[in-house]
């Protein structure tokens, strides 16, 4: 049985809170431990556990949650920051500097999925149905 | 497919490495797999003497450990990686929790692999946000065939 620690980070630019995000997950049943973030939710469990989350996260938001796997349990006290004696947590200088770019990689991730859609949607258009085929056979040859 | 990431703690590399299907080889999950080892408690030690012999195969002794350690634990990552995305101005890997050397290391046996490799930057305006997205997209959706 394989454990996972996976953090879902709320992009600035979604109007989630990471409460908001807790308590969807609570009421999805969700068997996680968890804990709440500044930046969104830290859940630890088994590995399908924790996709399932992931997956009942993103149907909040598909371009506003981002997730990675992450090393240590919530509140190990080997990195915890009251036990270090504070300072920011390791990590959390590149985790923050990649936090203020997920606008702009939520948008481009929806352009390109809105933009792949359309694309189908205009090829399923143009393309001659079997039965207009019938019927243009029909009058071509008698 | 298994992709390295580099940085290998990025969460936007490793978001959209799993968006679009693969599997990011990223340092989170190595890290979780030693934490979670009985024999590891010691703060802020997240290695074992295994991981630094480990590390000798691609560097030498005299190295300094904090190579060596990166090494043990990022470099059978490179092995097993069948592609990577990298991005070239993450100065965050260099720093408190990074090292300028073991980066240099970790792009070089990258290339010498020869596996699929994507170079691309951090966005600083939505153009350029639409640009790497779409690169990394492409690239991944070619991976799968």
């Amino acid at each position: 049985m394989k454990e996972e620690v996976r953090l879902l980070v709320i992009s600035p630019g979604s109007e989630l809170t990471p409460g908001a995000l807790y308590r969807h997950l609570v009421e999805r049943g969700i068997r996680v431990r968890m804990k709440e973030t500044c930046f969104g939710v830290v859940v630890e469990g088994r590995r399908e556990e924790v996709e399932e989350a992931l997956r009942r996260a993103r149907e909040l938001d598909p371009y506003g949650i981002f997730s990675k796997p992450r090393g240590y349990p919530p509140g190990d006290p080997r990195i915890c920051r009251a036990s270090r004696g504070g300072s920011p947590r390791m990590g959390f200088s590149f985790l923050d500097y990649e936090f203020e770019k997920l606008p702009l990689i939520g948008e481009a991730l929806r352009e390109l999925e809105e933009g792949e859609k359309e694309e189908e949607r205009e090829e399923r258009e143009g393309r001659l149905r079997v039965e207009e085929l019938r019927e243009v056979l029909r009058e071509e040859i008698p | 497919m298994k992709v390295f990431i580099f940085p290998p703690n990025s969460l936007i590399l490793s978001d959209l490495v799993e968006r679009f299907g693969h599997t990011p080889l990223s340092l989170g999950r190595a890290v979780g797999e030693r934490v979670r080892d009985p024999g590891l408690d010691n703060p802020p030690l997240n290695l074992t003497e295994e991981d630094l012999v480990r590390g000798l195969k691609y560097v030498s002794i005299e190295a300094p450990s904090g190579v060596r350690g990166r090494m043990g634990v990022m470099g059978p990552m490179v092995e097993e990686a069948e592609a990577a995305v990298v991005v070239r101005n993450a100065d965050y890997a260099f720093g408190c929790s990074g090292c300028a050397r073991a980066s240099l290391q970790i792009l070089y046996l990258l290339r010498r692999r020869g596996i699929p490799v994507l170079e691309v930057e951090y966005p600083r305006d939505r153009e350029e946000a639409r640009r790497m997205v779409r690169r990394i997209a492409e690239f991944l959706r070619r991976l799968k065939g």
